[in-house]
């Protein structure tokens, strides 16, 4: 018996088709670095810390480190600053959900610090905490090849440093190159900077980058990884701009001062060859308020002002969302006319810390899902190395809610840790020091690790 | 008595002095016909043709025109003037009837109701050869006879049969029908007007029948140029003018509105492609003829939309019926490609109407032969001119000779020699699997060995790929470092012999030699050339050889012509005849090529499960093969065949499945395009790669009988392996990932079989199919045959396949540590990366190690049980993961030093050299440079390689817990002397099959890593000497031998056995036995 020649014909057809189909669908990037490092199933992590000063205005302060887990971890801290003679090692246990702080300068004499810790197993986390003013960086878990910085200002009675820590065992390359309101410049001085392994290295740039208030900063690093640490020193306050690896095109500052006689700005630097559009809506209560917007040419910073702002009313914390045509660095500079705080713009992680390390509690602190689907929020509150309260929440996308509203009472913050966590990187939290006027020293999440 | 007989009028239409006249009148008028009347029409005056008349039909009737308006003027003219008869006999003046003729024609006319009836004509001067038994005809008015020029009368063409044209010179007509039909068309003088009324009463449900027993000589004296044309309207006018616009005129008016418009835009479409082609040949008369036709038609159109109206009321059959009666497609199209494909332009442009030579002779073979008014008509080609050319169309003789092809193969030798001038005596970079092999003595040492260096070191028995290499070094005499050589140079030229041998017997010498040359040219083997592949390359080498086999052994129509030969006792000749011979050698082949390449097992499971498909889809007329019970006799046989890889896989658990290969990066194997085209490499990446796939698909169309039944076969099988490339790279199908590149190879050999079977389709099927689109579909192919091989030209220029001159590997001075003796290398990237194989990691990241630097021979092929280098793998894996900052600590144990990350195999040099990029896990790098006690040392684009801050040698000790370890013993012998009271270390798997003896006493062993053996010195004597031994039972040397055993008794079964025995009985060899059929069974139990 013959059949006819279509039935494999069309079968080909289908099966060729079906492997084409099915390579399309199915095509596979080489997945991104994976950002949730050292989570608790690590048998071995490290944190790094650089930024605390002992010689650039007064950035004193301690490392604390958080065991979010229920089992003790051992912490090797190597310490290393600028202008000192060696590197100091210290150990200690971290008990079960305890905290335990480092004070650089009571390690190590020198000028600039780092600190690079080792610990038997994974999550414990690490926070730098600016003893005089509350202003906090996390420490991280490894050294990145680029960083973005932005709102620097270096005009009289201000100084910006980069604080650059290598924290692997071979020297590191790197260049710096800033973008300002008049234009982007790469110094020679900054070019080709070189960092020995596990070494410390303070750049200030006021030196190349003069009078300016408002300018941003890139590092590229050329071979190696580094930790970078911008210090801002404003007038009476200081701060630690931990910037970023990523730059964005969209992102949220939902605790926002406009209390009067408060200053906010969003400062924005354009890495990029194009122009970008960048726009801040506010949200303020039930104010109806304009689209603030400005165009930032390539290779340019610029800022928004939000309080003092015609526009906007004193009315207690705005929410302030950003959206541009072109990936920026936004850090959001706070405080009054005795100094200004940087704080960048946060990163969705999926597992978020906030730990109240100072114990004065926070003004104000929240959460909110940064994905495009509802996000499942389980969290726990530890306190004096217990757990003292534990949930899970739902949170709609774009929402943002209130830790302390999730918590029955914000207080229960005070002298607290707070570990949050999400299936997906959807988190990102912020917070606010009970602070006169109110709002203008935020808090800093840790990076979940 | 009364006449029964109906009334026929014989109507003669004259012209001039007719050469033949008093003899066609003299053979009517010997009619033996009762009621048959003569009517001599003499059309333009002539005054003789009375008198002519009369001398031999005196009882004619002679109607004298005034003037010559054609033939069909002159029939209408006849027809008016009878009255009563019952059918008319329309005559040209250069026939010679049989005396029979009449009568047998109105006789075929009564018995099958026909309208129309055509007698058979012979030659004038030779009545043996056949002229016309009716003619056909396409949609587009063209003719085509139904038989050869110069085609002898055996009787072969005597059956009566319906046709769709009745030839003009002798036509008998029924008269209501022509009355109803108006006569001939007086739009056309003549040329074509046979067509036109045959067509009209196809319409209107006539029936048009040949009558082979009624026999007329044919002068054509218009077509042997006897005579010139002179009709009315026509002196002006070329016959092929006349011949396209009456063809247009037929087209215009044949068919209901909606098909006319279809045909004559296709009409159209084609007239201006032949334009188009005259116009480049400079063919005025042929372009002046086109454009004079359809101007014709354009002034005419109000008398067309009248004849329109007219034939609709006589109109029966629908245009569906009429189409069915016709040839299908475009005859003249055809003819003009399938001459085009042999020919070449030139003699295509020829055979189109017209340009064909106005005069060939009285053979027959004419352009110019008689149409249905002969006396008038000056060009016959119209006619007949389609069905003359194709027979006149020689035999394509390229490639064809004996000479031709041995020519082409030396050609092809030559080319590839120098394709491969440099791989001859080039440095062979250490890429892909071309590590320096070591000497024959320790490759056979590494198939029989007990322990080998793999990863941390195993006990796993020794790969039978090494049993292989030994072996083939035999033939080189030991040089081993032939070996790799010959396989870059050698493997695809044997592949491309093993297609044309695959196609042997299924179809010609000259698609076997194409076949041959698309194997050699399709990307699958050049680009494992380009990176060092030769694990695959013996699959390239091999695979056509097997493909024949197991298509043998399935019995698929075309192969195994003959049957097995009967049953004969193992070890006796002939037994490899027999179906279990066969089935043993097919086994042994693939069991071969499978040491080297275990994907090849599953390359014959696809093969096998698609040509089973195929089978289900299209099933073939008779197969007694038994598919799965040969899959499995393959399965069981081949892992017999290579035990120590089966134990081997046996034991590796979830590894098993990676014995046919390591997971690749998704991210980085080809698209669907590179797929399609069987690209994965740097070859064929471009528009030049589709052409093989087209081609392919083109022969898989066009493909008809046996062919089709091995072509669908091939496209199952091509198809299925790409499905299975697609599924398993995308890591779909867990840790089964056969080598993507081995499944290339089959899809290779699968398009190198459909391009041969091509080849045949243009030879034999496109030739006997109707025209259509299957010409212009050969036409492609045949522009698409010449142009794929240049592609190929183009990768000969490097002479080397692009293959790198340097490799990364090679590059790394930095791998030595200062201070060890003996240390490892981990290298990591994507498996087809890798100079040595390893094990996955994670999709897309494999690793493996080397000992003391570089890899060598002895990490060509590595046991699918990771073993104790699970360590290891586990170790990165963690890291990848991010879940350690300490993964040199955690590689110290087993003594690497370093870590080699390679996106690349070989440097990328613009312009010079380049080898693919693939890859690694893009969050690898930052885990290793997360990590506290590892050092990047170097860092390129293609590569990193990491310091490891804790490595302190293979074999070191300390003096305590909190001191630092160091390096001891001598690389070569493994002793030196250790210190009293400190603890050594082993970094060799598996412990328990090393002891370290210190003064001839062994020291108790126990682990601080789980894995890794440490003994604790004595502390009696501050420095002692110690050496540590292997201490193994050699099972796998057993083993080894074993299997050497089973492949030597196999092959001595295939009658060596009985070829040796005098060897041992000390006795002549008995007679010498039959072959196969030839001998019988009871004769073989006698000699057993």
């Amino acid at each position: 018996m013959r059949r006819s020649g279509w039935p494999l014909l069309l079968t080909v057809v289908i099966i060729l088709a079906a492997v084409g189909v099915l390579n399309v669908k199915g095509a596979v990037t080489n997945p991104v670095p994976n950002p949730g490092a050292a989570g608790p199933t690590a048998e071995s992590s490290a944190l790094y810390c650089t930024g605390l000063s002992n010689a650039h205005g007064d950035l004193r302060g301690i490392v604390v480190f958080i065991n979010t887990t229920n089992a003790p971890r051992q912490v090797l801290v190597h310490a290393v600053a600028t202008n000192a003679a060696s590197a100091v090692a210290t150990a200690f246990t971290l008990g079960p959900y305890a905290r335990h702080v480092v004070t650089p300068t009571n390690v190590l004499v020198g000028d600039t610090y780092a600190l690079a810790a080792q610990v038997d197993g994974g999550g414990v986390s690490a926070e730098q905490v600016v003893t005089r003013y509350g202003t906090t960086a996390p420490c991280v878990n490894e050294g990145v090849t680029n960083w973005y910085g932005s709102g620097f200002d270096t005009t009289v009675g201000s100084q910006a440093l980069l604080s650059v820590y290598n924290p692997t065992a071979t020297a590191a390359v790197f260049n710096v190159t800033t973008f300002s309101p008049s234009g982007f410049l790469s110094p020679a001085a900054l070019q080709g900077v070189s960092v020995g392994p596990h070494a410390e290295l303070a750049l200030n740039l006021g030196d190349e980058v003069v009078a300016t208030q408002n300018f941003g900063a890139q590092v590229t690093v050329l071979r190696g990884s580094l930790v970078v640490v911008g210090d801002q020193i404003s007038k009476d306050t200081s701060s630690l701009n931990y910037g970023t690896s990523l730059l964005a095109s969209t992102g949220a500052f939902p605790l926002v001062t406009t209390a009067n006689r408060a200053v906010a700005e969003v400062r924005i630097a354009n890495p990029g060859a194009a122009a970008a559009t960048v726009t801040i809506r506010v949200k303020l209560r039930k104010f109806n308020i304009a689209p603030q917007s400005t165009v930032i040419a390539p290779y340019h910073s610029a800022m928004i002002t939000i309080t003092p702002n015609t526009a906007i009313p004193a009315a207690g914390e705005a929410s302030l969302t950003m959206t541009s045509n072109q990936a920026v660095v936004a850090t959001l500079a706070t405080g009054t006319s005795s100094g200004l705080t940087l704080s960048p713009l946060g990163t969705p992680v999926a597992r978020a810390i906030l730990s109240d390390v100072t114990g004065g509690g926070f003004g104000e602190a929240t959460l909110t899902n940064a994905s495009a689907g509802t996000s499942e929020v389980g969290w726990i509150l530890l306190h004096h190395g217990a757990i003292t309260a534990t949930g899970t929440t739902s949170v709609a996308a774009g929402d943002t809610i209130s830790l302390g509203v999730l918590l029955h009472g914000r207080a229960k913050l005070q002298g607290s840790t707070l570990v949050m966590t999400s299936p997906t990187a959807a988190l990102v939290v912020n917070a606010i020091l009970s602070t006169s006027p109110g709002g203008v020293t935020l808090a800093s999440a840790l990076n979940g690790g | 008595m009364e006449s029964r007989a109906p009334a026929v009028v014989a109507v003669v239409v004259t012209t001039g002095p007719g050469p033949g006249l008093e003899a066609a009148l003299a053979s009517i008028v010997a009619q033996d016909y009762g009621e048959l009347s003569l009517l001599v029409v003499a059309n333009g005056s002539d005054e003789h043709v009375a008198a002519r008349v009369a001398v031999v039909a005196p009882s004619a009737f002679v109607k004298i025109l005034d003037q010559n308006r054609g033939f069909a003027a002159a029939c209408n003219e006849a027809s008016l003037m009878v009255e009563g008869s019952a059918f008319f006999l329309f005559c040209h003046d250069d026939v010679r009837l049989d005396p029979d003729c009449v009568g047998l024609m109105v006789e075929a006319a009564f018995r099958t109701n026909a309208g129309v009836v055509s007698p058979k004509f012979v030659n004038y001067e030779d009545p043996l050869v056949l002229l016309h038994v009716g003619e056909t005809s396409d949609r587009f008015g063209v003719v085509r006879d139904r038989v050869e020029p110069g085609e002898i009368d055996h009787g072969q063409q005597d059956l009566e049969r319906d046709v769709f044209v009745a030839p003009g010179g002798v036509t008998l007509v029924r008269c209501d029908l022509f009355r109803t039909l108006r006569g001939f068309d007086p739009l056309i003088p003549l040329i074509g007007e046979d067509l036109d009324l045959c067509w009209r009463a196809q319409v209107a449900g006539a029936r048009i029948i040949v009558a082979p027993q009624a026999r007329v000589a044919h002068r054509e004296t218009i077509a042997t140029g006897e005579r010139a044309m002179g009709a009315r309207g026509t002196r002006h006018a070329s016959r092929q003018l006349l011949q396209r616009r009456h063809q247009l005129l037929v087209v215009a008016t044949g068919w209901r509105f909606w098909r006319t418009l279809l045909t004559m835009v296709e009409l159209l479409v084609m007239d201006v492609m032949e334009a188009g082609l005259a116009l480049l040949g400079r063919d005025s008369d042929r372009v002046g003829a086109i454009v004079g036709s359809w101007t014709w038609l354009f002034h005419n159109r109000q008398r067309i939309t009248e004849r329109r109206r007219q034939r609709r009321d006589t109109r029966v059959l629908k245009d569906s019926e009429l189409l069915r009666l016709q040839d299908a497609g475009a005859s003249r199209l055809q003819r003009f490609f399938l001459v085009l494909v042999r020919e070449g332009l030139e003699s295509a442009r020829g055979i189109l109407p017209d340009q064909l030579p106005e005069t060939e002779g009285p053979s027959g073979e004419t352009a110019d032969g008689v149409g249905f008014a002969a006396a008038f008509a000056e060009d016959e080609v119209f006619d007949e001119g389609i069905g003359l050319s194709e027979s006149r169309v020689r035999p394509s003789r390229f490639l064809t000779s004996f000479r031709t092809q041995a020519l082409v193969i030396a050609a092809l030798a030559l080319l590839w020699a120098i394709g491969a001038r440099n791989l001859v005596a080039m440095h062979l970079p250490l890429i892909g699997r071309l590590a320096p092999l070591d000497s024959w003595w320790s490759t056979w040492r590494h198939f029989f060995a007990s322990w080998s260096p793999n990863g941390v070191g195993t006990g796993a028995p020794g790969m039978p790929g090494y049993g292989i290499l030994a072996f083939a070094g035999t033939f080189v005499l030991g040089r081993m470092g032939i070996l790799p050589r010959l396989a870059l140079i050698a493997a695809v030229p044997v592949g491309a012999i093993g297609v044309a041998r695959l196609l042997k017997g299924r179809v010609s010498n000259r698609a076997r030699i194409v076949a041959a040359v698309a194997y050699m040219a399709l990307p699958s083997g050049l680009n494992m050339i380009g990176q060092g592949r030769v694990d695959v390359l013996a699959v390239v080498a091999g695979l056509p050889f097997i493909v024949r086999r197991v298509l043998d052994l399935l019995d698929v129509p075309g192969f195994r012509q003959t049957p097995y030969g009967e049953a004969v006792p193992f070890g006796h000749r002939g037994w490899r005849t027999t179906e279990a011979g066969q089935r043993m050698s097919a086994i042994m082949l693939i069991a071969f090529v499978s040491a080297m390449a275990p994907a090849t097992l599953v390359v014959v499971v696809i093969l096998i499960v698609g040509v089973t498909l195929a089978r289900a889809l299209e099933p073939d007329e008779s197969s007694r093969a038994t598919p799965w019970r040969l899959l499995g006799s393959i399965v069981v046989n081949v892992a017999i065949f290579l035990l120590p890889l089966t134990i081997d896989t046996a034991i590796a658990g979830r590894r098993a499945l990676g014995v046919f290969g390591t997971i690749r990066g998704p991210w980085s194997v080809p698209t669907f395009s590179d797929l399609l085209r069987g690209v994965d490499g740097g070859f064929g990446n471009n528009w030049w790669g589709w052409l093989w796939p087209a081609l392919a698909l083109a022969a898989l169309i066009m493909t008809r009988r046996q062919r089709r039944a091995i072509a669908s076969k091939a496209a199952m099988v091509a198809t299925l392996t790409l499905l299975v490339i697609t599924v398993s790279d995308h890591h779909w199908l867990g840790a089964f990932a056969p080598d993507l590149d081995v499944l290339l190879v089959l899809y290779g050999v699968m398009l190198a079989v459909l391009v041969g079977l091509g080849v045949a389709a243009l030879e034999n099927d496109v030739r006997s199919a109707g025209f259509g689109w299957r010409q212009v579909l050969a036409a492609t192919t045949v522009v698409a045959m010449v142009l794929a091989p240049l592609a190929w030209l183009v990768t000969l220029g490097s002479g080397r396949f692009d293959l790198p001159t340097s490799s990364i590997a090679e590059s790394l001075s930095t791998l030595a540590p200062p201070t060890a003796t003996q240390y490892r290398v981990l290298w990591l990237g994507d498996p087809s990366i890798l100079p040595v194989s390893g094990w996955t990691v994670a999709p897309g990241l494999a690793a493996a190690t080397s000992m003391n630097g570089l890899p060598g021979g002895d990490g060509l092929f590595s046991s699918p049980s990771s073993g104790t280098t699970d360590t290891i793998i586990e170790a990165v894996n963690t890291a990848l993961q991010g879940r350690t900052v300490n993964l040199g600590q955690l590689l110290a144990p087993a003594g690497i030093s370093a870590i080699v990350v390679m996106n690349a195999s070989a440097p990328q040099l613009a312009g010079v050299e380049s080898s693919p990029v693939r890859e690694v896990p893009a969050r690898l790098e930052p885990s290793l440079s997360a990590q506290t006690d590892l050092a990047l040392e170097l860092s390129t684009s293609t590569v990193q390689v990491y310091a490891n801050a804790e490595f302190s040698g293979v074999i070191r000790e300390r003096s305590s817990k909190s001191a630092p370890w160091s390096s001891v013993l001598s690389p070569i012998t493994n002793a030196g002397s250790v210190t009293g009271g400190d603890q050594v270390e082993a970094g060799l798997a598996p412990a328990s099959a090393f002891s370290l003896n210190v003064n001839g006493h062994a020291l108790a062993r126990s682990s601080l890593d789980g894995w890794a053996g440490v003994y604790t010195v004595p502390a009696s004597s501050p420095s002692v000497t110690a050496t540590l031994s292997l201490h193994r039972f050699p099972l796998n040397g057993l083993l080894a031998f074993l299997t050497l055993l089973m492949w030597s008794i196999i092959w001595l079964g295939f009658g060596w056995i009985h070829r040796l025995e005098w060897l041992f009985t000390g006795r002549a060899r008995r007679a010498r036995h039959t072959r196969g059929p030839r001998r019988s069974r009871r004769e073989v139990d006698n000699d057993a």
